[in-house]
């Protein structure tokens, strides 16, 4: 062997071989000194670092040796060095004054540093998006494939994604009425990689199904969870509200007991009510008070709407026995004020602004407001009541007292990617809601005077941060709440549905209680604190922790209203409090190049509620009520890419519903309190699978999702006498199947189908007398509805100077019963008829998008409408709707 | 009994008073239905039930939803007959009297509605007069049950007490004469300490009298469904007070009597039968009699384990009396039951049908009046509990 010009000759002995060693390694290193130090003169100009390298390599006559994957590749290199060491010269062009060197003979081999190896990881992503002439293309979705990561635009084009692994990406970048691109982005380590994609107006076909195609959809619900994505961006220049668009997706329905801003119920596979929790931006909607109700709010007023249907994840923290929905705010990235406005039919008008403002260092100002307002006189079918002879006569009239006013604002002040936090605001908001009540749970005989109202403000703080070379994240969350909600029912007047007065009430009641009148208040504070911890272990294993702490104080008055009849106490006085802390662990595991993810979690609910027994008017007796409790649940999700275009995945959940303060305490009126109220539990099962594919080169996706759900120990309301409770009891079981599909059917021609049948039946009776109704399916829900929807975008008119879109969907539910009809058997059973809607609408955008107005007809065919039972909804309705955005 | 009960009873009182009559109505010959016995049930966890007809006494099991005839109603709260037809309070949420028939085949339809107000109690006295009364108002309204039409009203306000609140409990005809029993209450709910009567002649539609007795409280003011008021054979008319455990004004429960002919309370006759029959001081519930000052009534004869067990809890147990001994017993082969619902002991076929919701039994017991002989009549294995059961001719 022959090196540096030293021969030795190789022994047999053992010894011999370690001295052989000894010396080649003490060689090598006086070698090393001597190839490092090596002096030479060379010049690069604009030279990628491996470029560089090649020529020193020439010049040094040497061969360097590196890890491909430590390449500074972003790094450009024009300097002069004149008689320099080697090591300098490497130092100089890597950019790395670390770097450590293993030379063996004339071959030197590069090392990282650990620590610079980490620092290297992430980089940031910025860009814009325009199409073939340069024109900014608003609002387009950047996702990254093989991620849940991903963006939406700006309406100017551009985009940030934030703190990605420095790597090599496969970014999708989509748009409505563009073919979507697959392009490569690289990220380097605390670098800001810029792009400027191009996407090229769909002329050929589109390679997105615009109707509700949206890659940040697409990679959320091709995620380990089994979510439906129900994306708002995609219809935000529609005249549609939040409950509308909601309302098309497989699995979901809402119902609505009237007009715009009626109360609203969603069911999620079977399960409703407070079944279902719901999240704004990932943190309990508790602390809103209900003055965020999404559900009356224009399209496009929120982001996108994430609908939980399996695993509700613990970084959501909350005890969601069927499901979660997470509303998720609208981001912004450059300044803009975006203002919309829509008329529609029965004087109802719907405004929303949107300001978005960012300063030097990083600070911003965000502003969302909103306001809705509406008369809600349409005309329905009523029976008023002759005045001799009682007799009822049907007659079509209009409502005279629905109305309905909300205003909704809040000012978020912040800053972002500072030393101390990755992001940190505050938050102030308020909120007002009016609504004039025009009748009861059935619609028989009118109210004409009496409302309520909601109003209050909110504070809240958001900190997020993270460690350790990013490998932890710390986000925390909180928020401190009051609102004030009243009722006012004073009058005895008694009105008939032409809004006449027929007479005067002879007991001392109001509308809505005969025996009381009353002008009730209840006050609820509240606050309420997340946090979430993630740390990443590795590539592969992630950890998160969550908890969140919240407080719930409700204390109210009426001047009117029940007093106890030995001490005079108005019961609404005696403050009702409600803690719960609710906790959760979970991981995240991947392998097989992310093909193969599963997650498992554990939650822990603890609780405790107190109030004295002044709540419930018919049984009080001032005694202290107490209730507590400290339950788990877990829960276990898996997915698996068979292919690029087939996945298939499950989820596991025991979840747990702790009962909440009104049903605990009851309304101090006719809800009896019940104590001893436990938490109601399921088990849930998700199984399904999804395939996206291109026949023809026109996308097509189908997905097919199969749900078991088994309740017990179920908190349901018992209506006893004149008084009603909430009580534990019955099991029941919802079965089911969903299916999705979203298909590009021709040029510009879109369509999606989805349908649902959900199987919810009783398993174990609520009381002995109802052990008949063992098997039944569960009354008053939906179990068969389907929904489609066709759009098309017509050709570039005007140079591409305007753009035109005409849509249509149908919307039908199967008919279902108000009560348990065993069997079906019942002829006359009272049913909620089948509904078939159809709303239709053309939208058009000019001044590249800055205005776009839409004009819709929902329900165009004037079928009587109703979600509950003799509760009739609205028939057509116009709507115009002007969209401007100022940047 | 506990506080909270005691305190219970009144407000309960207050807003549940309410009853329907089915005695002494003018039989006239008619074609009989070939389905006269009617069954109401009713949901122990919702307001919502069924309504079947027969023709036969049922026996054994009755799987009632599975019956042809079977309707569902959106609020179950039984009803009265009159003839060959029957009356209901509703069926579908709206308040009011609802008119029903059944063809030869067992199938019911209504034929008539008359919108009313909350808690509407009826009595039909002709096949052209009936009287109906709700919270709505204080007055009694005058209708046809023929056309199911109101025809005028009878004015009480000569018999207003002056309460806030005065509504009528529960209504009966004898002898030409309405008797309306009646509450007068005050905003907080406080009855005054006596009960009231008003007293109708049925001839002219006009308030004839209002009586007055002391020391009583709620004159007919019962639970949904129960008889408060009974005609003996011989023409006495029975009257129940329901009275009050709670509040300042302790009465326990009362039974009344106008003597046949009079039109005004027997004061030698009072019977504080709930502070003298059951176990402990309690309320009674209903008042069938038999003939021959034999009667019927349930009492609670347990305290509750829970507030709300005086719905829930079997701890009421029917009584045979002697009204005119003022003595009662057990009738312990029936079982104790549960407070829910009906307690309308009705007389057909020469037996007394007593209702019965237990975890062990859920239907009716019939007492053969001849022998005392008790036994299951029959069970109900669906549709929910009894709620009121009838027999029109």
């Amino acid at each position: 062997m022959t090196y540096n010009g030293l021969i030795f000759k190789m022994t047999g002995s053992k010894r011999n071989i370690v001295l052989v060693l000894w010396m080649f390694a003490c060689s090598s290193v006086f070698s090393q000194q001597n190839l490092m130090d090596k002096k030479i003169t060379i010049r690069f100009e604009n030279q990628a670092v491996d470029e560089a390298l090649k020529l020193l390599m020439n010049e040094a006559d040497c061969i360097i040796q590196y890890k491909s994957s430590d390449l500074p590749r972003e790094r450009r290199v024009t300097k002069s060095f004149e008689q320099t060491a080697i090591r300098t010269i490497i130092k100089e062009v890597w950019g790395d004054n670390e770097l450590r060197f293993l030379p063996i003979g004339n071959k030197i081999t590069i090392q990282v540093s650990p620590g610079k190896k980490i620092k290297r990881k992430t980089g940031n992503l910025l860009g814009k998006v325009t199409d073939g002439k340069e024109k900014p293309v608003p609002f387009a979705t950047i996702a990254i494939k093989g991620t849940a990561k991903g963006v939406v635009g700006d309406a100017d084009g551009t985009f940030q994604i934030s703190r990605l692994k420095a790597g090599t990406y496969d970014l999708i970048i989509s748009s409505t009425g563009y073919q979507s691109r697959e392009i490569k982005a690289t990220i380097y380590s605390n670098e800001t990689t810029k792009l400027t994609p191009q996407l090229i107006e769909s002329v050929s076909h589109l390679d997105e199904v615009i109707i509700l195609g949206q890659s940040v959809k697409e990679i959320k619900e091709k995620n380990v969870d089994n979510i439906e994505v129900i994306d708002l961006d995609a219809v935000r220049t529609e005249a549609s509200d939040v409950a509308a668009v909601m309302s098309r997706s497989s699995g979901i329905t809402i119902r609505q007991s009237g007009g715009v801003g009626s109360n609203a119920t969603v069911n999620i596979n079977g399960l409703q009510g407070k079944a279902i929790r719901y999240f704004r931006d990932g943190i309990p909607l508790d602390y809103m008070g209900g003055a965020f109700n999404f559900l009356i709010m224009p399209a496009n007023a929120i982001s996108r709407v994430d609908v939980y249907k399996g695993v509700v994840p613990i970084e959501l923290g909350s005890d969601a026995l069927g499901g979660g929905i997470n509303i998720i705010s609208r981001r912004f990235y450059t300044n803009l004020l975006e203002v919309s406005y829509e008329h529609s039919s029965f004087n109802t008008h719907q405004a929303t602004a949107n300001l978005f403002l960012k300063r030097k260092r990083n600070q911003f100002i965000k502003m969302s407001s909103m306001i809705i307002s509406s008369d809600n006189d349409y005309p329905v079918n009523v029976e008023i009541t002759e005045p001799e002879t009682r007799n009822r006569k049907q007659i079509t009239t209009e409502k005279f007292h629905d109305s309905f006013f909300s205003f909704f604002g809040e000012l978020e002040v912040g800053i972002q990617d500072k030393k101390w936090a990755d992001y940190a605001s505050v938050s102030l908001g308020g909120s007002t809601i009016d609504r004039d009540l025009q009748h009861g749970n059935l619609m028989i005989n009118p109210y004409g005077e009496a409302m309520q109202s909601l109003d209050g403000g909110f504070v809240s703080v958001k900190y997020k941060k993270t460690f350790n070379k990013e490998k932890i994240s710390l986000a925390s969350f909180s928020a401190a709440s009051s609102f004030d909600f009243f009722v006012q029912d004073t009058s005895s007047r008694i009105y008939n549905w032409l809004g006449k007065i027929e007479r005067i009430r002879p007991t001392p009641g109001g509308e809505l209680n005969s025996t009381y009148k009353s002008q009730r208040k209840l006050q609820t504070d509240f606050w309420i604190n997340r946090t979430t911890v993630s740390h990443s272990i590795s590539e592969q294993l992630e950890l998160s922790i969550n908890n969140v702490i919240s407080r719930k104080y409700r204390v109210g008055s009426d001047p009117l209203g029940y007093r106890t009849l030995d001490d005079n106490v108005d019961p609404l006085t005696t403050p009702s409090i409600l803690f719960r802390n609710i906790s959760g662990m979970s991981l995240k595991y991947q392998i097989l190049g992310g093909k193969l993810i599963q997650s498992a979690g554990v939650k822990n609910f603890i609780y405790r509620s107190s109030a004295t027994n002044y709540g419930s008017s018919f049984f009080s007796n001032s005694s202290p009520l107490e209730n507590s409790g400290n339950n788990w649940g877990a829960n276990y999700a898996i997915k698996y890419d068979v292919s690029k275009s087939f996945l298939v995945r499950g989820s596991y959940e025991f979840s747990t519903r702790i009962p909440d303060d009104t049903e605990i305490f009851g309304d101090a009126l006719f809800l009896l309190a019940n104590a001893d109220l436990t938490p109601e539990r399921s088990h849930n099962l998700n199984f399904g699978f999804r395939i996206d594919e291109k026949p023809g080169d026109r996308n097509f996706t189908l997905e097919l999702n199969l749900f078991l759900r088994r309740l017990f120990n179920v908190i349901f309301l018992k209506q006893t006498f004149l008084t009603s409770q909430y009580v534990n009891g019955g099991n029941s079981i919802s079965r089911g199947a969903e299916l999705d599909l979203e298909w590009e059917l021709m040029k510009n021609l879109d369509l999606f189908f989805n349908a649902t049948y959900q199987d919810l039946r009783l398993l174990t009776a609520r009381d002995f007398t109802e052990t008949y109704q063992e098997g039944e399916r569960m009354p008053n829900i939906p179990y068969f509805f389907f929904n489609s929807g066709l759009k098309y975008k017509f050709p570039p008119i005007l140079d591409d100077k305007l753009g035109l879109n005409i849509y249509g969907y149908q919307q039908y539910v199967h008919r279902y019963f108000l009560f348990f009809n065993p069997g079906g058997n019942i002829d006359n059973a009272f049913k909620i008829p089948t509904q078939n809607i159809v709303r239709v609408g053309l939208s058009g955008s000019m001044m590249k998008d800055a205005v776009t107005i839409a004009l819709e007809a929902n329900n165009v065919t004037d079928r009587l409408a109703y979600d509950n039972f003799r509760v009739q909804k609205p028939g057509r309705t116009w709507h115009i709707k002007i969209n401007y955005s100022f940047k | 009994m506990k506080k909270g009960n005691l305190i219970s009873m009144r407000y309960l009182l207050l807003l549940i008073i309410v009853s329907c009559d089915n005695d002494d109505v003018q039989i006239e010959e008619e074609d009989s239905s070939e389905y006269p016995y009617i069954l109401f049930t009713q949901n122990a966890t919702s307001t919502d039930g069924f309504l079947t007809a027969f023709n036969e006494l049922p026996a054994g099991d009755l799987d009632i939803v599975s019956q042809s005839n079977v309707i569902s109603l959106a609020s179950s709260q039984g009803g009265i007959q009159f003839k060959n037809t029957f009356f209901a309070r509703d069926k579908d949420g709206n308040n009011g009297l609802l008119k029903y028939v059944i063809d030869e085949n067992g199938n019911i339809s209504e034929v008539g509605f008359i919108d009313g107000g909350d808690r509407l109690k009826a009595v039909v006295v002709s096949d052209t007069k009936g009287y109906y009364a709700d919270f709505d108002a204080f007055n009694i309204q005058i209708f046809n049950p023929e056309t199911m039409q109101r025809t005028g009203e009878v004015d009480l306000s000569g018999a207003s007490q002056g309460g806030v609140i005065e509504v009528i409990n529960f209504m009966i005809e004898r002898d030409g004469k309405l008797f309306a029993g009646f509450s007068s209450f005050s905003l907080t709910g406080v009855s005054a300490d006596s009960v009231y009567l008003a007293v109708v002649d049925i001839a002219t539609d006009q308030l004839e009298a209002t009586r007055i007795y002391p020391e009583a409280l709620y004159l007919g003011g019962l639970w949904f469904r129960t008889l408060p008021f009974a005609t003996d054979a011989n023409g006495d008319l029975y009257m129940q007070a329901l009275g009050d455990l709670s509040g300042a004004t302790q009465r326990l429960s009362k039974i009344l009597r106008i003597k046949s002919g009079e039109t005004d309370f027997d004061l030698t006759y009072e019977w504080d039968i709930s502070n003298t029959l059951p176990p402990q001081p309690s309320i009674m519930r209903g008042l069938t009699i038999a003939s021959n000052g034999k009667a019927y009534t349930c009492l609670q004869t347990e305290t509750p384990s829970t507030t709300t067990g005086i719905f829930s809890e079997p701890i009421w147990q029917y009584y045979e009396l002697d009204l005119e001994n003022k003595t009662g017993s057990l009738i312990s082969d029936i079982p104790s039951f549960i407070g829910f619902g009906v307690f309308m002991v009705m007389e057909m076929n020469n037996q007394l049908l007593f209702p019965v919701i237990s975890s062990s039994f859920n239907g009716y017991y019939a007492m053969d009046m001849a022998t005392g002989t008790v036994q299951q009549q029959f069970k109900l294995t669906s549709g929910g509990a009894p709620r009121s059961f009838l027999k029109i001719d």
